[in-house]
Formats: C-alpha cells, structure tokens, sequence
C-alpha cells in the first residue's frame, strides 16, 4: 500500500460501504477487496472502526473459512439531556438559597431554625 | 432560541431548571433575565470550543459585565465550564464558556441532597425540642428561650403556649421519605445505565 495514505480517508471508505449495505451487512473478505487492501490491513482496519464502535461484527464461515460480517452500527445518540427534574425543590427556600453551602447546625446560617424553611413548612402543613 | 435548546431535553425537567435559575438569580441580586438569556444562549450553542463574555455580548446585547456576574455565579453552581483560550485577532486571554446538559442534571441532584439533609437536621430538631407559641403573634420559641421570657411573649406580652409541632415532624418525614425515593430514582436515570 503506498506509504502516507491517509487512514481516514480509508476508514470512512470503508464506513460508507458498510453504511450503504444496510441490514445485511459486508464481509470483511469482500471489504478488502474492494477497498484495495490486502487481508491483513483490511482487518487491522475493520478492528479499528470495531474498537471505535462505528462497526459491529459477528463470525461467519463462508467455504469453510471463517471470517466476519460487518454491520453499520447507528451512532447513538449519547448527547446528554437535562433529565433531573427540579419539580419538588422549586419552592423550597432552600433550592435558591445563596447560603445553603454554609448552612448547618450551630453555624450562622442553621437548618434548624432557618425563618425562610420555617415559613416554607408552615405554608405546607396548613 | 427556543428549538434548539430544547429538542431532546426533558422539557419538563429543563422548564424547572430555568425557573429554579430565576430564583437563584433573584436570591442572589442577578437580573433573571441575564441569566436565562446566557444560560440558553450556552446551552444550544453547539460548538465545544464554547462562547467568551464578548461572543456573549454581541449575540445578546447585554452588557459585559452583566454576563461576567452571571458567568460566575454559574460557574459556582457547578453549572457551567470554561476554558482558557486566546482571542483569534488579539491574541489576549479570553475565557470561553459551555454548558453541558448532565452539569444541570449533577445541579439539581445535588441540590436535592443538600436539602435532604437539612430537612433531616430541621427533623432532628424539632423531635428533641419542646416547643412554645404566642397565640397573638404566631412566632415560635424552644423551651430554653421560653423560659428565659418567663413564658411571656417578648414582643407583646401575651402567655405563651405550648406548640403542637406533629404536623411538622409528620411533614417533614414525609417529605423526607419522598426525597430519598425521589433520588434514588434520580441516581438510577443519571448511572444506572452506566456500568461503572
């Protein structure tokens, strides 16, 4: 393989094949050769887009040889949501207090005899 | 600005978040306004490199140190990040700032286990005191100060009584009971599905 090939360019060739064979997948075998490679690049290349999770594998025997079909695996959506909900502290005195770091027992600030969380419990049991 | 901030998230969850800000930034003397504006104008920008105070000025229109005091206070919420970076033409230090949606979420779990332990602290409390009330005024005394009043109001006078506090303790440990399900659950939906 001519030497400074650029390995990106090569793995999204690859991707694409896969991507594009949907649900039935690619053999690795099939793979290499149609990307120009020989076997041993071809599956240095597939363990690499395996381990960076873009590709999914599972063992076949295809004329008595085992080798691997490849899957396209979806991207998932890992973006993170906001998914804690700050329903039950919203009226809380506590939940927007400036000091509730600095509040406990015995300091200037104290939980248990706080007139903001006070109020707040006798608004609620009344 | 709506859409993009929004898509995906729980809207429920985000709707309170934004009003729990509100009341931060009123506790804390910050216009509310400031504070949702920057707060998501961080969150549905989405280049990682993140926003400087002055990317934030332009966009917004507010004014720089407006943003700054916001910035920070954000900053000690646990809510938002920044990174040191370097203005693109001037080459001075500039401080660019993200949002990650599971910060607000590690917020506001936090923050209800901050205040799971103060219900619990105030429930203490009020289970090892004897309480008394001015029936005219309504203001609650421990016995130890009652007894410095000799039992007598300080601000009007009036015999001071002794208070029922049940329905506290029974609230309270309510409440108590509903928190410590209510983060569990919380703790489920944040690791749970990680194998950590």
């Amino acid at each position: 393989m001519a030497p400074g090939r650029n390995i990106g360019e090569l793995e999204n060739k690859a991707l694409e094949i896969v991507k594009k064979s949907g649900k039935k997948g690619v053999l690795q075998s099939e793979l290499w050769k149609m990307l120009g490679l020989d076997s041993r690049e071809g599956s240095r290349l597939v363990l690499r887009l395996v381990k960076k999770g873009l590709l999914s594998r599972t063992q076949v025997m295809v004329n008595g040889r085992k080798t691997y079909r490849l899957f396209y695996r979806e991207k998932k959506e890992v973006a993170p949501k906001v998914v804690i909900s700050a329903k039950s502290i919203i009226d809380i005195p506590c939940a927007s207090c400036p000091y509730i770091d600095v509040c406990e027992v015995g300091g200037f600030y104290d939980p248990r005899q706080c007139p903001l969380l006070e109020a707040w419990i006798d608004s609620q049991i009344k | 600005m709506k859409g993009s901030s929004e898509d995906g998230n729980n809207s429920e969850a985000l709707e309170y978040f934004f009003k729990l800000l509100e009341k931060i930034a009123v506790r804390r003397n910050l216009d509310p306004n400031v504070m949702l504006e920057v707060t998501k104008r961080l969150m549905s920008n989405s280049d990682s490199r993140g926003l400087s105070d002055e990317n934030l000025e332009e966009i917004t229109g507010i004014r720089q140190n407006e943003i700054r005091k916001v910035l920070r206070t954000l900053y000690e919420l646990k809510i938002a990040t920044y990174r040191r970076g370097r203005h693109p033409e001037t080459g001075s230090t500039r401080y660019y700032w993200t949002i990650d949606p599971n910060m607000i979420n590690i917020f506001i779990y936090s923050l209800k286990k901050k205040i799971l332990e103060k219900l619990k602290k105030k429930l203490e409390f009020e289970e090892s005191m004897t309480f008394y009330i001015c029936p005219v005024d309504g203001t609650k005394y421990t016995f130890e100060e009652a007894f410095d009043y000799n039992f007598i109001c300080p601000k009007c006078g009036s015999m001071l009584v002794e208070y029922d506090n049940s329905k506290v303790k029974e609230f309270l440990r309510k409440k108590i009971r509903e928190f410590e399900e209510e983060i569990k659950e919380d703790e489920r939906k944040l690791f749970g599905s990680r194998s950590v």
